[in-house]
């Protein structure tokens, strides 16, 4: 379990170090993977049906379904590099804090929970996923952002709860393939009028 | 319980339905049909339940507080069918995309409607996160470069909001999993209302400010705002229509049903705070907003910043007056923004301008349409005898009945400095002295009967309250002061 929850740790450092799109899907996509297998772990130990049908769930929407939209999304995407004056560098600093606040955090108010290190790295993943959407200005790589935060939403569920009813794990999976789907699709039409996908450049609307 | 199976199985048969006819008159008729079923189907329900019943089955719950939401998407989706018909029929850009647009408006009423009767806290979030999903492309839906730009930020901020509202639910399901053990715990509102008392403090105030958050996005609360205008003022008429009057309220509805919970564990003081400093924020950061406004749609958006502010100060009130106030307040802004939203796709239309300047002497150019706008801006801001003013009244008094003399005054003054704005916009267009836009078409009959019918409706309420609704409301504040 440990070795799970520090690889996933590692995806997250380097999805911060990189600015080619197409390897932070192929991150993105490991990630998901990894979760799955803390899933399928989980469901292992507690001699759980019910836990094998999400990972099962999670391992075709997250680990299959969404890269491959994500992939199809970029392939028709000529720039592939994400420019950002506030790059690499910031996005790591960032990881940084967001570990040791969601370590305090867990710290602070959950102190004798059991999984407290799946707690920690599944709100790091939540608070990178959000970092990483305000300093990143290409619109996959904001997409990438939100995926990591439900990513650290689902493993959060796993870790403190054994899963929620599922139902509502099927409900969430099923709403965040829809949401990969139409940002694809906003992504495609952004592109298509404004000929770049950074969404910096989305500033007609202002008061 | 099975005129609700009805009403979802309607809705989704034609969702499917509209997306492969290609008939046109075949098709409005079908969707007017829906529209119909959904509108009848919800007043039933809603009278049904007013009777002291309740409607609940496995997924299911209707009691008082979902049926005058749920009345009031009815009667907004009715509506909006018939508006949505004569938009489609002139509008070439839109007329081309008849069929995705029809599936995508039942599919977002659908999901509303499953926001409001859903029982288990899981699954209406569920429901919120498609209703984000079905509307966002519905304000993408002339993919002009703004409406894309517009979509992306809906998108992008509601969804990162709603993260932190299923962070808040799934602490919730922790808690109730450790207060009954995993067999027992659900999520359902009655078992999560049953078992809260024995939830640890510290944890809950996380959840509850989590889903706060959350659910405040989606609702737009003052700083998470800055998707609301630009989402409004992008999509087609009676798609800001239904986005100010339904989605607004389903995000509400879902707040309320927490706070009802996690008001047995807080501190008052600390639910109260938070409550109160969102709400005092959407009210009084709208005034510079409403000042310099130059486009209708956007300065009808700020107006649903400031009443969802106001809303919310009825939940903060905690007693009885001032839950009866927000519900009634919920479903008079529903109805009376939507009709304004419907008016203004009028303006746009006749004027081909949503700017405020270049509109002027309505009254004399096209009196009815003139007319209409100039009372339905004043209901909206709070002009007695409609009904918009007693909701407001009742919250007001509900927060001094309950010791919150500042707030209550503070909110008084914001509110007075809002209904002068509003009230010098409208006249400008109404009766503004410089020559404005010519008159480029006809404002539509039906639509301008629709808003009428409407209008009306709310003064009736304002003047007497039907039996059947002030018995759902008399019930539904009991359910949330208690």
């Amino acid at each position: 379990m440990s070795i799970l929850l520090l690889f996933l740790v590692i995806t997250v450092y380097l999805l911060t170090r990189t600015i080619n799109i197409r390897s932070a899907v192929m991150i993105f996509w490991l990630q998901s993977f990894i979760i799955a297998c803390f899933c399928l772990f989980a469901g292992w130990e507690n001699k759980e049906s019910h836990i094998f049908i999400a990972a099962l769930l999670t391992l075709i929407v997250k680990a299959y379904w969404i890269p491959r939209i994500m992939l199809r999304v970029t392939g028709r995407i000529k720039m592939k590099e994400d420019n950002t004056a506030l790059g690499a560098n910031c996005t790591s600093l960032a990881f940084g804090g967001c570990l040791v606040l969601s370590y305090a955090a867990v710290g602070r108010f959950l102190p004798n929970i059991l999984n407290s290190d799946a707690l920690a790295v599944s709100l790091a993943l939540f608070l990178m996923g959000m970092t990483f959407i305000i300093i990143r200005r290409q619109a996959l790589m904001q997409i990438i952002g939100l995926m990591t935060m439900e990513n650290g939403l689902y493993l959060l569920g796993l870790s403190v709860t054994k899963g929620m009813p599922v139902i509502i794990e099927f409900g969430i999976l099923l709403d965040v393939l829809f949401v990969a789907v139409i940002l694809g699709f906003l992504t495609k039409k952004i592109r298509l009028s404004f000929a770049t996908t950074d969404v910096g450049e989305l500033t007609g609307l202002k008061e | 319980m099975n005129l609700l199976y009805i009403m979802l199985g309607t809705l989704l048969i034609v969702a499917g339905y509209s997306a492969f006819e290609l008939n046109e008159r075949r098709l409005h008729a079908v969707n007017y049909c829906a529209a119909v079923v959904t509108g009848g189907c919800s007043a039933l329900i809603a009278y049904y339940v007013s009777e002291n019943k309740i409607v609940s089955g496995q997924f299911f719950c209707i009691d008082a507080i979902s049926a005058i939401l749920l009345l009031a998407i009815g009667i907004l989706s009715l509506s909006c069918v018939i508006v949505s018909a004569e938009h489609l029929k002139r509008d070439d850009l839109m007329a081309r995309k008849k069929g995705q647009y029809y599936f995508l408006l039942q599919l977002f009423i659908l999901s509303m409607i499953l926001v409001v009767t859903l029982n288990n806290a899981g699954l209406v979030w569920v429901a919120i996160e498609a209703t984000t999903v079905v509307s966002t492309l519905l304000i993408a839906f002339n993919l002009t470069r703004q409406s894309l730009e517009a979509a992306w930020k809906y998108v992008i901020i509601c969804t990162i909001g709603i993260c932190f509202a299923l962070l808040g639910t799934i602490l919730l399901y922790y808690l109730q999993v450790n207060a009954c053990g995993t067999e027992a715990a659900s999520l359902n509102w009655q078992s999560l209302h049953d078992s809260a008392r024995v939830y640890e403090p510290n944890l809950s105030l996380l959840a509850f400010l989590f889903i706060l958050i959350g659910y405040g996005t989606k609702a737009g609360f003052a700083p998470m705002h800055t998707w609301l205008p630009d989402a409004y003022s992008q999509s087609p008429a009676p798609i800001s229509a239904l986005l100010s009057g339904g989605l607004i309220s389903a995000a509400i509805y879902a707040l309320i049903r927490n706070v009802i919970i996690f008001k047995l564990i807080l501190h008052p003081l600390v639910w109260q705070g938070l409550l109160i400093f969102f709400a005092l924020f959407s009210i009084i950061i709208v005034i510079p907003f409403v000042y310099k406004q130059n486009d209708l749609k956007r300065l009808l958006a700020y107006s649903s910043i400031e009443n969802i502010g106001i809303i919310t100060l009825g939940l903060a009130g905690n007693c009885y007056l001032a839950a009866y106030g927000l519900l009634f307040h919920i479903f008079n802004h529903a109805l009376n923004k939507t009709l304004l939203f419907y008016l203004t796709g009028e303006i746009i239309h006749v004027f081909r301008t949503k700017q405020i300047t270049r509109v002027t002497m309505l009254f004399t150019k096209s009196p009815k349409l003139g007319w209409l706008m100039f009372f339905a801006v004043a209901s909206l801001a709070g002009l007695p005898p409609f009904a918009v003013f007693f909701s407001k009244l009742y919250i007001m008094f509900g927060l001094m009945a309950g010791g919150h003399w500042l707030v209550a005054t503070i909110a008084l003054a914001a509110i007075a400095v809002i209904f002068i704005l509003m009230l010098k916009a409208v006249m400008n267009l109404c009766c503004g002295g410089q020559k404005g836009e010519k008159m480029y078409a006809q404002p539509s009959k039906v639509v301008i009967s629709v808003s009428a019918i409407m209008l009306l409706l709310l003064l009736v309420m304002g003047l007497a309250l039907p039996n059947p609704l002030q018995r759902l409301l008399h019930n539904a504040a009991l359910i949330i002061s208690n």
